[in-house]
Order: structure tokens, then sequence, then C-alpha cells
């Protein structure tokens, strides 16, 4: 498995802190979003759309239309290392 | 009471009956691209499908007539600001539009002793081609600093304008919704010597610009941000400057006459302005389309759509300033405010909230907005900001506002 496989694509926010949007795909969306979300800390849940939460000090935002916003990657290499992570590579 | 018929302006807007993921849009980042009417939309269409030539080039019948609506469309832009036709300067955007005067003006009217100003609510885009020309010439460029309140603060502006050579600044702020006094600012400038580029792109979608009211030697707006196609800035040059000023890019149009000497060098005359500055093809079609919009804002009337926006951006204003854990950023008096509302929530990030808000269909912007000073003046690395124009509802506005409570109460 590949992260392209889940991920279909990211977008990195205009501002000072480095912050992405990931889309994954929705099938997969659906498989790997348990993987994140039980290594979250500090897990919040937020109006039934999103779960906010904290890995190795960066936020992670799972929204259920299959969309993630990760913020304090310092790169997109360190995101995509970041997200291996999260999805149990 | 509402100063425009919503109802029957929406028709005109097929797009906003899109459905995305079981949610009709609500489009609320207006200050980025506005939506296009179904007869700028046509209009276009149709010059592709009857009247489509390259201007200014053949001699032929559909030459002729492209020619034509091109200038047409010079009048038009001239009327609409009060300017002359050969006053106005087509371009491919607004940031173009800056980027030609920091070299066509700034290359041969700046030097080491002088300087630019610009204000800490700037846009990138007027800010970094003045950045890019210094380090060629090496003036001094330095900001003007912002009120706590969000405006531009008069008494550094005073402080600073002595010996500078040109200053740019927003009409209205496309961060703080602020409406700049630009009649007072720009005659402090010009009590001082100094020049003034007027970034008109979130004031001209709804508010009456008057060149010579205004008394400004630059301005530049954009027509995608209020109704018109993609692809086509305005550039106003007061016309006596043009005698100050250079060329910028070269081929096409700018051209009168190229030859060469003994030794095969090319020597060039350029054609007089405007046509000395639209080098190569431009966006002749979507240029040639742009009064389409621009009769359709004139037909609502330019008073009653700021009286509309500012009410949408009200009532939303009202209710997130009020919440705990929202702050909201700009003046707070209403008739100093256009049509925006930039704003953070405690807790979230203005992404996380951009994204909570499309979940249920409201489309807004996060991010720092192309004003990275601005946003470090606040304190803040980005903000969502939500933007209002003709076809938006009151209802839309309050619905907005209330999920942003929704969001501060979840």
């Amino acid at each position: 498995m590949n992260i392209e496989d889940i991920v279909e694509s990211l977008e990195r926010h205009c501002g000072d802190t480095e912050s992405y949007s990931v889309y994954m795909r929705r099938e997969a969306f659906e498989k790997w979003r348990g993987n994140i979300l039980e290594k979250l800390s500090s897990r919040r849940e937020v109006g039934g759309i999103f779960v906010k939460g904290v890995y190795k000090g960066y936020e992670v935002s799972i929204f259920n239309n299959g969309r993630v916003v990760i913020s304090g990657a310092k790169s997109e290499e360190d995101l995509i290392r970041l997200l291996e992570e999260l999805l149990s590579f | 009471m509402c100063a425009l018929d919503t109802a029957s302006i929406r028709d005109d807007f097929p797009i906003l009956k899109r459905v995305i993921d079981g949610r009709r849009i609500i489009y609320l980042d207006n200050a980025a691209t506005t939506q296009k009417p179904i007869q700028v939309v046509d209009a276009l269409s149709n010059f592709y499908l009857s009247r489509n030539a390259n201007i200014h080039r053949g001699v032929h019948s559909l030459g002729e007539e492209a020619s034509q609506a091109y200038e047409i469309a010079r009048e038009k832009v001239a009327r609409f600001i009060n300017a002359k036709p050969e006053e106005i300067i087509f371009v491919k955007n607004a940031t173009e539009g800056v980027n030609l005067i920091a070299y066509a003006w700034g290359l041969y009217n700046l030097d080491r002793n002088d300087k630019v100003l610009y204000t800490l609510m700037d846009h990138h885009a007027t800010i970094v081609p003045f950045h890019i020309v210094r380090g060629l010439k090496g003036f001094e460029h330095i900001g003007v600093e912002i009120t706590d309140e969000g405006y531009i603060d008069i008494d550094d502006l005073l402080e600073k304008i002595r010996g500078a050579k040109l200053l740019t600044f927003p009409h209205v702020s496309n961060v703080l919704s602020t409406v700049n006094d630009a009649e007072e600012i720009i005659s402090i400038a010009h009590e001082h010597g100094s020049l003034v580029l007027l970034d008109a792109t979130q004031s001209a979608p709804h508010m009456k610009i008057d060149v010579h009211k205004l008394d400004t030697d630059f301005l530049v707006f954009s027509a995608h941000k209020m109704l018109g196609p993609t692809g086509v800035g305005i550039l106003y040059v007061r016309r006596d400057l043009y005698d100050d000023m250079g060329p910028f890019e070269g081929g096409g149009d700018m051209i009168r006459r190229v030859y060469y000497d003994d030794s095969y060098r090319p020597l060039v005359e350029y054609n007089s302005p405007p046509s000395k500055y639209e080098a190569g093809t431009t966006s002749f079609a979507e240029i040639s389309v742009f009064p389409v919009a621009l009769d359709y804002l004139s037909r609502l009337g330019l008073e009653n759509i700021h009286r509309h926006v500012n009410e949408l951006m009200w009532r939303f204003y009202s209710i997130i300033s009020k919440l705990e854990g929202v702050e909201v950023y700009g003046p707070s008096n209403r008739w100093d405010r256009a049509g925006l509302v930039s704003f953070n929530v405690k807790g979230f990030n203005a992404h996380e909230v951009a994204m909570y808000m499309n979940s249920f269909g409201v489309h807004i912007r996060s991010g720092h907005h192309c004003t990275a000073p601005l946003h470090r003046r606040l304190g803040i690395d980005a903000s969502a900001r939500a933007s209002f124009y003709i076809y938006n509802t009151f209802e839309e506005a309050e619905y907005a506002a209330h999920l942003i409570e929704g969001l501060v109460g979840a």
C-alpha cells in the first residue's frame, strides 16, 4: 500500500504556520480513519463534524467528508512522514 | 430593508443552485473572486462563437469588429471611474498593474535617496513589486503603521511621508474591511510631494470610483472581483504621468516600428500609451465582455450594492462579534467597514473553521489573504474571512454566523 492509494492530494495553506489540508480518497478514508484516530491524544469531537486531536505535537483534525487538516508540519516531506506514521505504514 | 432584489439576481447565477455533499452552496468568498452572471457567461461565449479575431492586427471584418469591441470596453471602463480612455491600460490582473508601475515608473523615477511607502494593511501585490525594484534601485521601502482599531495611522503617515515619492494603500482592506478615507490620505501624500497608487480591488466592486474626485495618480482593480471574467486587470494612469514612464513588457501592440542600424543592432520606436503598455495578445475576449458586468452593476446601482453588502457584513459581524472566544478584526464602526469580516475562533485554526463551515456548504476563505505583514501586526498567522456580494441573502449571512456560534459552543 502506498500513500497515493489513500491520499488524493495535499494542499499547503497560506499562513506563517505550516498547515496542510489532506484530501483522502473517500473509500480509503473510511478504512484508515480509525488508524489515525487511535493515535491522537487530547481527542475532541466538534459538533459532529470533525475530531480534533494531537499527535507528537502536530494538531490533526479529521473531518467527516474525508479531509484532514494538519498543523505544524515543517515541509511536505515532514507531512508525508507524519501521514505514514498516522496511517500505520 | 433589502436594497437589492436578491431573488431575481440569484436567477442569473446558476452556480448558486449547485449542491455539494447534499448541501446547497453558500458562497461567501467574494473578496477572492465573485461568481459570474449568465449575461457575462453568454457574452463571452458569443464573442468566441461569433466575433473572435485578434485585435489591432488584421484589416478583415472580424478583426475590425473585435478591435472595436475592445476599444468600446476601454471607453466604458474609463466612464465607470471617470477617467479618459487613454488613461486606461488593460492588464491581466491588478497585480500586473502594480508591477507595471513598479517597473515602468519605478525604474525611471526612483533612486538610492528616494522612499516608497506602503501601509501595513497593503496586499502583497502592492508590496512585493516595489520590493523587487528596490533591489535594483536601492530606494527605501517602509511601512506605515495601522491603529489598533484597523485604520491607517495618520500620525505615522505624516511622520514618514516627508521625502516619499510614492505611497501605496488599499481603498478597502481585504482583511480588516476598513474603508480608508482615500481622499484625505491622497491629499496628505500630494501635500508632501508624493504620488499615490491606490489599490481599488476591494472597493470598485461596490463603491463609486471617481479618479478625479479621489485625485489619485495610479489606480488598479480587477474585473473578476466584480462579476467580470478572469484575466482582466485595469490600471489607471493619470495622463501626464506617462511622460515619466519607460516601457514595461516588449512585443505586439506596444511597438510602432522595429528596424536596425548598419550593424544590425535593433532600433525600436514605441506606440503611445495605452497601447505602449499592452504588449502581446491581451485577454481581448474577456476585456471586450467586461462592460456587460459593468452594465449589470450599474443597473443595480453601486450605492444599492454597497448598502446591501454592508448590511450583510453587519448582520454577520453583529452576531459573531458578541461571541466569547471569537476575535473579529477591523473597525467596530459599521460605516467604516465594507462587505467582509475576518475573524478567528479560539481553540481552532482558521483552516479548521473554514473546513467546518464548508461541511455545511458555506464557502469562506482562510489564510493570510496575501497580507502576511498585516497578520503579523495583528499577532496572528491566519484568519477566516467571510465576504459578501449582491447575490447573498440576509438569511445566508445569519446562517453562517450561527454556524460560528455552534462551533464556539461545540
